[in-house]
């Protein structure tokens, strides 16, 4: 087995069997439940709440699955040195790196689709099939793990405490989602550095906002979906590759 | 194993650590210009009072930390070739395993990442486990493991790989007298079957016990190495028991008193028994520990040494 693979293995099954996976789904669960059971509140659209409050859901479960997931590594590789009996084997520090990301890109995508269909599932049982909406929001709730887990990576080996790390990738999605007014608030800045300041953050950041297919009028085409996978895929490959520079001098 | 070179040796290696203190880096020193050979095949101890460089020097070996300057070798390569990791086990002083899994599941995914598979990988996981002394079948995740099952787990996963060097940080500790004296006869067994043991210790006596060679390490410098039987020589001669024949201070009697003396006080505290008219009944020259072999070496080490 290629060492990437192994420590992909090794992180998956670590992710999936902590609590974190079992708190996350039974989240899941009840909101795809609690929203069912909201819709009789709201008659006449009940179809409606059911769907904006699951395919939310969804999308939530793909950005804090990877947020959460690698947090959880950083606590365990880290503040209690697991790390140390994986460095010492033959997979480098790059193969750990490229390992971890697909592990907990794995496991997030495994929760979220996990979710997903529970969705079918309710769907297929209440006549409710097909929804247009479905795919789509899936394959962009994908996208969004992969981009997240790159950058839970990376920001996972920048920082030493898993608190900074949380918030500053909780920052990221902000930014992320405010990614369509950054250059609007960069034209209004004042203050002379805060232009390019801003310009920088809104290339720098993902553009998450483009991922919220659910939010479209009309279900997302074949070669949007096409072109927001190719985004997904370059920018979290592009975060890999700056997560392994990073962590090849760090210190454990 | 072809041409027998040392199993690993450091060459003027250095580490700095870097803290953070009131918004300023500040430099740690970790080890300074460290320069070691271990031959193969012998039970290496690393002695030194708390933060002597022992875990970073450890650290630098296993590859978990580089060094700044000098070099790091491991049975004649770069400890970064992942062809050498292979061939390296490293036991930690804390058994640092993910609490989440269970045991077999756990040495297959270690199994994996040290290049093992299918029958291969069975049939060493479970021999690392009838070697730590630990029953196969139990599947539970080790967070229900006792503190005692877990550092079995962690040796478990250092056999694993049949790795031809072992470094184990601590191997005795939070052992009860019964583990340490199995952890004893593992590693002499290891080095029986020609694999080199380095060992981080605070157990002295154990070390003296099992060891072919020492080094101490005393501020990140090493300061003396050699074999345990030439440093118990170098200590054996230094001080000796005076058993002297003299009148009880105050009295009319007789007693006999006891007098410890250093090799350099011996002529004077003789002459001095002669002066008061006690008689010397015996010298005996004491055999010296490794405890006294390490105290006495970062005493000379100089001020700063003694962390």
């Amino acid at each position: 087995m290629r060492p990437d693979a192994a420590v992909a293995r090794y992180v998956f099954r670590l992710l999936l069997r902590s609590r974190l996976a079992v708190l996350m789904l039974a989240a899941g669960l009840v909101l795809i439940v609690g929203s069912f059971v909201l819709t009789w509140l709201t008659p006449g659209t009940e179809r409606r709440t059911f769907l904006d409050v699951t395919y939310l859901g969804i999308e939530w479960m793909a950005i804090l699955a990877p947020i959460l997931g690698s947090t959880i590594l950083q606590i365990q590789e880290f503040d209690q040195r697991t790390l140390w009996l994986i460095l010492v084997r033959p997979p480098g520090r790059a193969s750990f790196a490229r390992g971890r990301f697909l592990g907990l890109a794995a496991s997030s995508a495994c929760i979220t689709l996990a979710c997903g269909l529970v969705l079918a599932g309710l769907l297929a049982v209440t006549g409710g099939l097909p929804e247009r909406y479905l795919g789509p929001v899936l394959v962009a709730a994908l996208g969004e793990v992969l981009i997240l887990s790159a950058i839970g990576g990376l920001v996972t080996f920048l920082t030493t405490s898993y608190l900074t790390s949380l918030l500053v990738q909780l920052g990221i999605v902000i930014l992320g989602y405010l990614s369509p007014v950054l250059p609007y608030l960069a034209r209004k800045a004042t203050v002379p550095l805060l232009d390019p300041l801003i310009r920088a953050v809104y290339w720098v950041v993902p553009h998450l906002s483009d991922f919220a297919v659910r939010e479209f009028t009309e279900p997302a085409e074949t070669w949007y979906l096409a072109a927001l996978t190719g985004y997904a895929v370059l920018y979290a490959g592009v975060a890999v590759v700056v997560s392994m520079l990073a962590f090849r001098r760090r210190d454990v | 194993m072809g041409v027998m070179g040392p199993a690993f040796e450091l060459a003027e290696a250095s580490k700095t650590y870097y803290t953070w203190r009131r918004l300023r880096k500040t430099p740690v020193t970790g080890v300074r210009e460290v320069s070691l050979a271990v031959p193969r095949g012998v039970i290496f101890g690393l002695l030194g009072l708390n933060g002597a460089g022992k875990t970073t020097t450890m650290k630098l070996l296993v590859g978990i930390m580089h060094p700044d300057a000098g070099a790091v070798r491991v049975l004649g390569g770069d400890v970064k070739d992942p062809g050498i990791r292979a061939r390296i086990g490293f036991l930690p002083e804390l058994p640092y395993l993910p609490l989440q899994l269970g045991a077999v599941e756990l040495l297959r995914c270690y199994g994996r990442m040290s290049g093992l598979a299918g029958t291969q990988l069975e049939s060493r996981v479970s021999t690392a486990l009838e070697t730590a002394g630990l029953a196969r079948g139990r599947p539970d995740p080790l967070h229900t493991f006792s503190k005692g099952m877990l550092q079995r787990v962690a040796l478990a996963q250092v056999l694993l790989h049949e790795p031809e060097v072992i470094f184990a940080d601590e191997p005795m500790s939070g052992l009860d007298p019964a583990g340490v004296h199995e952890m004893r006869e593992l590693l002499l067994r290891l080095k029986a079957a020609g694999i080199t043991v380095c060992i981080n210790s605070h157990q002295i006596a154990e070390v003296e016990r099992i060891c072919d060679r020492v080094g101490v390490m005393a501020a990140g410098r090493l300061v003396r190495e050699g074999a345990v039987g030439e440093l118990l020589a170098l200590a054996g001669t230094r001080r000796y028991r005076l058993v002297v024949l003299a009148k009880v201070p105050g009295g009319t009697g007789w007693g006999i008193e006891d007098i410890e003396v250093g090799e350099d006080a011996l002529a004077d505290v003789l002459q001095s028994q002669r002066a008061r008219g006690a008689r010397v009944l015996q010298i005996i020259a004491q055999r010296g520990s490794l405890e006294d072999v390490l105290l006495e070496t970062i005493r000379q080490a100089g001020p700063g040494h003694a962390s």
